[in-house]
């Protein structure tokens, strides 16, 4: 509050400010009563179960209850720290997080306003629908194609061979350096089409007058999508990116798990699959809780400072 | 926003936490049946030499059936062999299947099922069993004496936990007698296609050499073909590791009867720098490292290697059979194959005293007695054989070798409608207390193309005991590092296999050593010689 | 609204040329190994087994099909699922639609605090075992409710609406409310029709989830009459898996390839998608201003 003085300058109290307070709130009872079943709703089905998080806490197995299971406060924590497998994982998990990032955050959106710059509008809906039809295919399948069309005598390279490129075949699912290009590579063609959708959402709601004008004015079509169809998109985007950014520490478990194999394990063990092995497959349900709370943790910090870097961008706008 | 607001926000937020924490300390009640103290007083009275289920009179009962598996087919009442058992018992079943996250619900919500059947053996599920279960010693004691007669000494005395009690029963599991008897089916091999053993003249596999030298011939004469395949690799080691070793009899323990590092036994590495060699020239495909068992599969059904070495015969029964009528005369058989450069005999593994899957009767039961009664009854000569061939006179019958064959038109649907036969038949599935002697008592309970593979393995199996059960509890700092070895190892083998010159061989080594002493090595040995003490104890040896 | 490119000169045509020729490009890099999928689920199990083809198998059967269709409880599986999108998306839908038009007011009290909390949500959480024992609770447990209630709201669903609903111009609301229209009649008759795009995608999407899913079943459902497709073909799948592991029966000769059955799945669960997506694909391009207002 400013000092100039004033007949209203005077600071409201705590009382006022409170009685404020439910008196605005009571005037937008209408609107307040859409968002309170999503309160409760939320409150109910996640923020009681919450307590399940004090697991990280505790020694749990299989057969514990939570008031049986014995409190080791950090214990876990520090287990982990000090397990250098895990940080290994680590590292693949934000490798492959971020080259899926770099490559595959861009692709659905050059995706997206190729699809959108289609004027057949048969061609149009045949390459949307097409493009995201490889979204329902499952890992299991996908990665067992992989494993087929990566072999020696497989269609890859088959065709490496016929172009000249090697001269002898090579399984590359067996090499671990290839391992983070594979799963990225595999995972935007499953997931780029299906990515698109949300953007189209988006320009559908463009006004076509504006690429009238832009037209009238000179712009060429490359213009025409760098100046209208890209600032509409801006929100949507960073949404995407904050999101995507908060989920760095996340991977795809099913791709992990059938992908990974005796040699390329090195580049391939993220940190869910490390944590599938050590925790699960061994009745340790701390461990994995542990885990889960410390990455959630982190996806929160990350959460909110790329929403802070996206805020700058977007004129001071939040999406949250 | 001004600090007021967002210090407002705070506090609704921390007021939130606050209720949810509270609301969490809400206790819950407890429910189940009265355990031991279940009375059968006007039901039957006890009678050591009949089956309690044949004098209980108590009209029905359900019990609910946990088994910890997505595969489990719940389904009851409908097919001869749950129909049968409904029947004699007056019992319904319901079954709910799940995975250790389920499991453990049962627990945290104090809700258990009346049974429960689990698969791991190292699980504390299993080990804290006291617990949570019944002991079936006193069970039987108080409601069927019969118990005893049905169920294995030796068995009972390896479930036994530490207040000498035992709470859980195994199905397959094989005592030091069925070892001996010879009633055991073998379950692995090293076989080759006949058609190629039988143009390069019946070779010989049996030194290094021999097997370097009849593999070339073999990609010589046969170019499609791989030379040498084995099971995929996955996180384990496919065929390539204990098996192998069994194969090849590398001792249990050391000469003190102590814990012997398999995995770095002369013998056993000199093998695999063989297989090393073959990789380099060209013997061994890239692909089979890569391979998952679905791909596996395929080729074991479309031939595509030239020898095998095959573990879980029964388990790829099937695909070999599908080759084998596809390509008459090319059939897969076993024949000896690598041996062992030091003259040790092969010690074959198969199901050991744990058996695979422990079925327990839980505090919560809401009928102990009809529990014990099924176990009885599952466990008898009457329930094994119908739970594999179904009712004497009804669906099988005793033919004049006096070996057990299902009527024809149960065989016409086995063969041609298997859904149908699992529905309306369910022989082989329903295997709670199974035991691989009932097995052999027909000539149908495995598909042809293993019957020679079996026939071959017969008096090469060696009992493991000693070797079961014996790894660090779950959640200790030695399991951890155990679990990491095995990664290791997994990687290891595979990369020692695939080492492009003998330097890499061994430094490859040399690195997995100085894992094992990087990571708590001594400590789990010692463990290891721990619980083998008390495993020999259990054994009486 | 539709993209009208006007009057195609030459910088217009090149553009198109490059753009349908990479679209194209991209349509063969997915419709070659979806082809590859469609054709091997018609396969036989021999010519799976052989493997080695792209276009087309050496053998064609319907076996994988009839291996899935064999069961006659589909049929009612097949009615559950369909259930349960249908109720299943359209609750979800409005609920997070209102609860995101709430949101996106600038001056509703507590706004920062609801948004809190419900991020939260997006990135807490307590765990399959506290959730369970709440469903159970809740008495939700072997309910067909258990399809629908828990899956009423997502924040990530109603961060995507709100942005949406921010972007409808404040002038069309101001008119109504002058008008005498109050919350509730503006977010009915002026947002939703105005926001199509978005709901028609969070419709999409949720409806994407609810028939593909089978984990709620698998965890909080033991009743087969409520199993929905997806869990019925799971279990299939799995039980073809567990024939080999459990040398069923001795001589029977598994007909069908696990691969294969999965592969018929793939396909069964999509179509109906792909039925439904062109039908879906007007409300994407309705929403036009509704007497527009020039800013």
């Amino acid at each position: 509050m400013s000092k100039a003085s004033g007949y209203m300058s005077e600071k409201p109290t705590m009382g006022q400010r409170f009685k404020q307070f439910f008196v605005d709130f009571a005037r937008q009872w209408e609107i307040q009563s859409m968002i309170w079943p999503g309160v409760i709703f939320m409150f109910i089905f996640c923020y009681i179960p919450i307590y399940g998080l004090t697991i990280a806490f505790k020694r749990y197995t299989v057969i514990d209850r939570l008031d049986t299971a014995p409190w080791v406060a950090f214990e876990n924590f520090e287990i982990i720290m000090k397990d250098k497998f895990f940080w290994e994982s680590v590292v693949n998990t934000l490798g492959i997080s971020f080259l899926k990032l770099a490559i595959g955050f861009i692709v659905p959106i050059i995706l997206a306003i190729m699809i959108y710059e289609v004027s057949l509008r048969g061609f149009k809906k045949f390459v949307q629908t097409i493009s995201y039809l490889p979204h329902f295919l499952s890992w299991i399948v996908l990665g067992g194609m992989l494993i087929n069309w990566f072999a020696t005598t497989g269609l890859f390279n088959e065709l490496l061979l016929a172009l000249g490129i090697i001269d002898e075949p090579r399984n590359i699912l067996l090499d671990p350096d290839k391992y983070w290009w594979i799963a990225t590579l595999s995972d935007i063609w499953k997931e780029a089409g299906w990515g698109t959708i949300l953007y189209l959402a988006v320009m559908a709601k463009i006004d076509p007058t504006y690429y009238e004008a832009a037209k009238i004015d000179g712009a060429n079509r490359l213009k025409q999508i760098w100046h209208i169809t890209i600032p509409n998109m801006k929100l949507m985007i960073s949404l995407n990116l904050i999101l995507t950014i908060s989920g760095l520490l996340g991977s795809n478990l099913d791709q992990t798990l059938v992908l990974m194999n005796s040699q390329n394990r090195e580049k391939a063990e993220v940190i869910n699959s490390y944590v599938y092995r050590m925790g699960m497959t061994q009745g340790d349900f701390s461990y994995a809780t542990a885990v889960g709370l410390g990455v959630s943790i982190v996806s929160v910090i990350l959460l909110v400072s790329a929403n802070a870097v996206t805020k700058r961008l977007n004129d001071n706008q939040s999406v949250l | 926003m001004g600090t007021a607001r967002k210090n407002k926000t705070k506090i609704l937020l921390m007021l939130l936490m606050a209720v949810v924490l509270v609301l969490s300390a809400c206790s819950k009640e407890k429910s189940g049946g009265a355990g031991l103290n279940t009375s059968i007083e006007d039901r039957y009275t006890l009678d050591p030499n009949t089956p309690a289920w044949k004098l209980d009179t108590k009209e029905s009962t359900t019990l609910t059936w946990y088994v910890n598996a997505d595969w489990w087919n719940s389904d009851y009442g409908n097919d001869v062999v749950t129909k049968k058992i409904k029947e004699d018992l007056n019992l319904d079943i319901t079954f709910i299947t799940g995975d250790d996250t389920k499991l453990n619900t049962f627990f945290a919500g104090d809700d258990m099922p009346d049974l429960i059947s689990v698969f791991d053996s190292n699980s504390s599920i299993v080990q804290k069993a006291d617990t949570w279960a019944l002991p079936l010693n006193d069970l039987a004691e108080k409601y069927d004496p019969y118990f005893n007669q049905v169920a294995a000494q030796d068995t009972l005395n390896w479930f036994q936990l530490a207040d000498g009690k035992t709470y859980g029963y195994p199905n397959y599991s094989n005592t030091q007698a069925d070892y001996e008897q010879g009633t055991i089916p073998a379950k692995t091999a090293f076989v080759i296609r006949k058609d190629v053993y039988d143009a390069l003249g019946q070779p010989d596999f049996s030194t290094p050499e021999q097997f370097t030298a009849t593999l070339q011939a073999i990609k010589a004469q046969f170019p499609e073909l791989i030379p040498f395949g084995f099971n995929s690799i996955g996180t384990g080691t496919g065929s390539l590791g204990d098996v192998f070793q069994d194969f090849i009899g590398v001792p249990l323990t050391d000469a003190d009867g102590n814990h012997y590092n398999r995995n770095l036994d002369e013998d056993y590495l000199t093998w695999i720098s063989t297989l090393n060699g073959a990789y380099r020239g060209g013997l061994i495909s890239d692909d089979s490292f890569a391979d998952d068992g679905t791909a596996f599969e395929e080729k074991v059904k479309s031939g595509k290697y030239a020898t095998m070495m095959l573990d879980g015969t029964p388990q790829q029964g099937g695909n070999l059979q599908i080759f084998a009528s596809n390509n008459e005369g090319k059939e897969y058989i076993a024949i000896d194959g690598p041996q062992s450069t030091v003259g040790n005999s092969p010690t074959l593994n198969q199901s050991g005293i744990t058996g695979w899957m422990i079925s327990f009767i839980t505090n919560s039961n809401i009928d102990p007695a009809k529990s014990i009664q099924l176990f009885t009854y599952l466990l008898s000569e009457e329930g094994q054989m119908l739970m594999n061939y179904g009712i004497e006179g009804e669906t099988y019958e005793i033919n004049a070798e006096g070996k057990v064959a299902l009527m024809p038109e149960v065989k016409e649907m086995q063969l041609n409608n298997a859904d149908q036969f699992k529905k309306e038949y369910r022989f082989g599935e329903f295997m709670f207390f199974g035991h691989d002697r009932h097995k052999t008592l027909s000539d149908d309970a495995f598909p042809d193309s293993i019957k020679q593979m079996q026939e071959w393995g017969k008096g090469k199996l060696v009992p493991h005991f000693i070797l079961e059960n014996i790894n660090p509890d779950q959640g200790t700092a030695e399991a951890r590092s155990l679990s990491a070895i095995n990664t290791q190892w997994n990687t290891t083998l595979v990369s020692l296999i695939r080492s492009k010159d003998d330097a890499t061989f061994n430094s490859v080594l040399e690195e997995y050593k100085q894992f094992l002493n990087d990571n708590n090595w001594d400590a789990i040995v010692s463990i290891y010689n721990e619980k083998m003490a008390r495993n020999k104890e259990k054994l009486g040896l | 609204m539709e993209r009208k490119i006007m009057r195609k000169d030459w910088d217009s045509r090149v553009f198109d040329t490059i753009n349908i020729t990479c679209l194209s490009i991209v349509l063969i890099l997915i419709l070659v190994p979806l082809w590859n999928v469609v054709i091997s689920s018609f396969s036989s199990s021999k010519a799976l087994a052989e493997g080695g083809f792209i276009f087309w198998p050496s053998e064609l059967s319907l076996e994988n099909y009839r291996a899935v269709f064999r069961d006659d409880s589909i049929g009612q599986s097949f009615f559950i699922s369909v259930a349960k999108t249908v109720i299943g998306v359209l609750t979800h839908v409005l609920f997070c639609a209102m609860v995101a038009y709430g949101l996106s007011k600038s001056n509703v009290r507590g706004r920062k605090f609801y948004v809190t909390m419900g991020v939260i949500t997006m990135f807490f959480s307590g765990g399959m075992i506290p959730t369970y024992l709440l469903i159970k609770s809740l008495g939700l447990l072997n309910s067909f409710w258990v399809y629908i209630i828990p899956a009423l709201l997502s924040f990530y669903d109603v961060i995507i609406l709100m942005n949406f609903f921010r972007n409808v111009p404040s002038s069309l609301e101001e008119s109504a409310k002058i008008d005498g229209a109050g919350d509730w009649r503006v977010f009915l008759s002026i947002f939703i029709p105005l926001s199509m795009p978005a709901m028609a995608t969070i419709a999409m999407f949720n409806g994407v989830n609810q028939w593909n899913d089978f984990m709620t079943t698998k965890l909080y459902v033991t009743n087969e009459a409520l199993y929905p497709l997806q869990m019925k073909l799971y279990e299939i799948i799995v039980q073809s898996q567990t024939q080999s592991m459990q040398n069923i029966g001795g001589s029977v000769i598994i007909e069908t390839t696990t691969k294969g059955v999965q592969l018929a799945t793939i396909v069964i669960t999509t179509l109906p998608i792909v039925a439904i997506y062109p039908l879906l694909q007007r409300y994407f391009i309705s929403g036009m201003m509704l007497g527009a207002v020039k800013e």
